[in-house]
């Protein structure tokens, strides 16, 4: 499954459009992350655990949206867009979005 | 007596996270700088069309992304500021820091792509235990990375 | 399209000042506004309070009075005998209202005064003091307070403040916390400041009502004798001022008004 995230695959042209295809995931954080985020905002700098959180949301986002996509018959997906918010304290849902289509 | 234990409480953390807040800070500004310089080779637009010309042998949704804390001085600035009103200057440096952190990982992630076009960011606040509470900003940066076929070489 | 690899020279996306000049200045400028209005509601409750017609204060009296239970049979001679002092000096402090009097069986030595003119005594101070004037001069200073209304200005100091903080920080927010001790070390200094004038209103009652202030400073020399050293910097933070540092004013008071001390009339034995 090809993903880019401009209107085309470049070097192929787009035969079929398959729609909209979507995936999101939403990702709470485990007490070992919070207690060292809390230490962290003493000094600031780089919050690891989190990091590694949202990443692993945004993969796990794709490959639903990847999967969606194969559903529909589509090879590749193009226009891909990030969406990100944090629902509730500690909770971080991450949605992407594009447009199926299948490449020749 | 309860007056200097709240005094303490209160001026320790913010005088912790200005020392070290900011030598985290420089730290991590000398580490963009010269990571800025080893890949301006690899060039990162927000172009949809390419740079280069000849044929691509392929292209991958690329990303990368960062979550920076903030450290209680830059809380204490912004309360005081969120009084009077005005540009938050501790933040300036923070947001900063996060994005072009972003952008560099984003093009860490693909060492060998010859450019990386429609460059986009996007900022995210991270909440904190208390309501309206920020205890960071993560910023995501994404692009689709091309690969030319290899006998034209990068443009 | 040909690309050509550059990078700015300088970072314009971040201020270059020093980031402690922003927080430094901000706080500095914050801090003397409170300041300044603190001292400002401060006087303004002062001056309503000095204005208030008797009826009013009466009115806001009996919101806040409280009426104590009967108190136990074995105090009720001392009960009768300072029922009787207090109602002797009520002309000379100036108390319109009747003053009622509760003598509460205690160990330590202590006397107050409630809103509706209630004055609550502890046995203890009995054998705090050698004579009548000592014991006197502990009920003058509370009829002052009355006299003064400083209850009225507690409760209006109080509310203008707490709504004040309350308007400039919002609700449940993190700065009321912060102002909260800072306005106890106000609150403070003030309460000794009325503490002080009650002690020197109690003076001119006593010149009044014996024709000398014999006898005054009797309990504030039992309490020091007593008390011992306590650190200087605690009486920063306490409500009244330190026994010493009243023993002095009231000598000082008594010898810029030229009033003297006389014989005093002893205690009765109960």
């Amino acid at each position: 499954m090809l993903l880019t995230n401009i209107e085309t695959i470049p070097g192929k042209s787009i035969t079929v459009c398959h729609g909209v295809v979507s995936g999101s995931s939403v990702r709470s954080k485990h007490v070992g992350r919070d207690i060292m985020a809390g230490l962290k905002n003493m000094v600031g700098g780089e919050l690891r655990g989190y990091t590694e959180l949202l990443e692993e949301s945004r993969a796990q986002a794709t490959e639903r949206m990847k999967a969606q996509a194969q559903q529909m018959g589509a090879n590749a997906i193009v226009n891909v867009r990030f969406s990100t918010s944090s629902v509730a304290a500690g909770a971080a849902e991450i949605y992407v979005y594009g447009t199926a289509v299948t490449v020749g | 007596m309860e007056i200097l234990f709240l005094l303490a409480f209160w001026t320790i953390p913010v005088v912790l996270g200005y020392v070290f807040g900011r030598m985290a800070e420089a730290k991590h500004y000398r580490s963009i700088i010269a990571r800025e310089k080893a890949f301006v080779h690899l060039p990162a637009t927000s172009l949809k069309t390419l740079l280069g010309d000849g044929p691509v042998a392929r292209s991958e949704l690329v990303t990368g992304s960062v979550v920076i804390s903030i450290d209680h001085f830059k809380k204490a600035a912004s309360a005081l500021r969120s009084v009077v009103g005005g540009s938050v200057k501790s933040y300036e440096s923070l947001l900063d820091r996060a994005k072009r952190e972003a952008l560099l990982r984003l093009k860490e992630s693909c060492p060998g792509a010859h450019e990386i076009v429609n460059v986009r960011l996007e900022t995210m606040a991270l909440a904190g235990s208390q309501p309206r509470q920020v205890t960071g900003v993560e910023v995501l940066a994404y692009g689709t990375a091309i690969y030319y076929v290899e006998q034209a070489g990068a443009a | 399209m040909k690309y050509q690899a550059s990078l700015p020279e300088h970072n314009d996306n971040i201020s270059h000042e020093h980031p402690l000049k922003d927080f430094v200045l901000i706080l500095a400028g914050l801090s003397a506004a409170i300041l300044v209005g603190y001292l400002a509601l401060g006087w303004l409750v002062d001056v309503v309070v000095d204005r208030m017609s008797p009826q009013t204060e009466a009115r806001l009296t009996q919101l806040m009075a409280w009426t104590p239970p009967k108190g136990e049979v074995a105090m009720r001679p001392r009960e009768v005998w300072t029922q009787a002092l207090v109602d002797g000096m009520a002309k000379c402090a100036g108390v319109g209202e009747p003053v009622t009097v509760r003598v509460n069986r205690s160990e330590t030595p202590n006397a107050m005064v409630a809103p509706g003119g209630l004055v609550i005594v502890h046995s203890a101070l009995f054998d705090s003091v050698q004579s009548e004037n000592g014991m006197a001069f502990v009920l003058a200073h509370e009829l002052s307070h009355l006299a003064h209304r400083d209850h009225v200005r507690a409760i209006g100091r109080a509310l203008v403040l707490v709504a004040a903080a309350t308007l400039l920080t919002g609700d449940g927010s993190a700065a009321a916390s912060v102002l909260l001790p800072a306005q106890h070390l106000g609150e403070a200094g003030y309460s000794r400041g009325r503490e002080s004038a009650a002690d020197g209103k109690a003076l001119e009652i006593l010149q009044c009502h014996y024709g000398h202030t014999g006898g005054a400073t009797e309990f504030f020399e039992t309490l020091q004798r007593e008390e011992g050293d306590v650190p200087a910097f605690a009486h920063y933070l306490a409500s009244h001022p330190s026994m010493g540092a009243r023993i002095a004013a009231l000598r000082a008071s008594m010898r810029q008004a030229g009033m003297k001390a006389g014989a005093v009339r002893p205690l009765p034995q109960f």
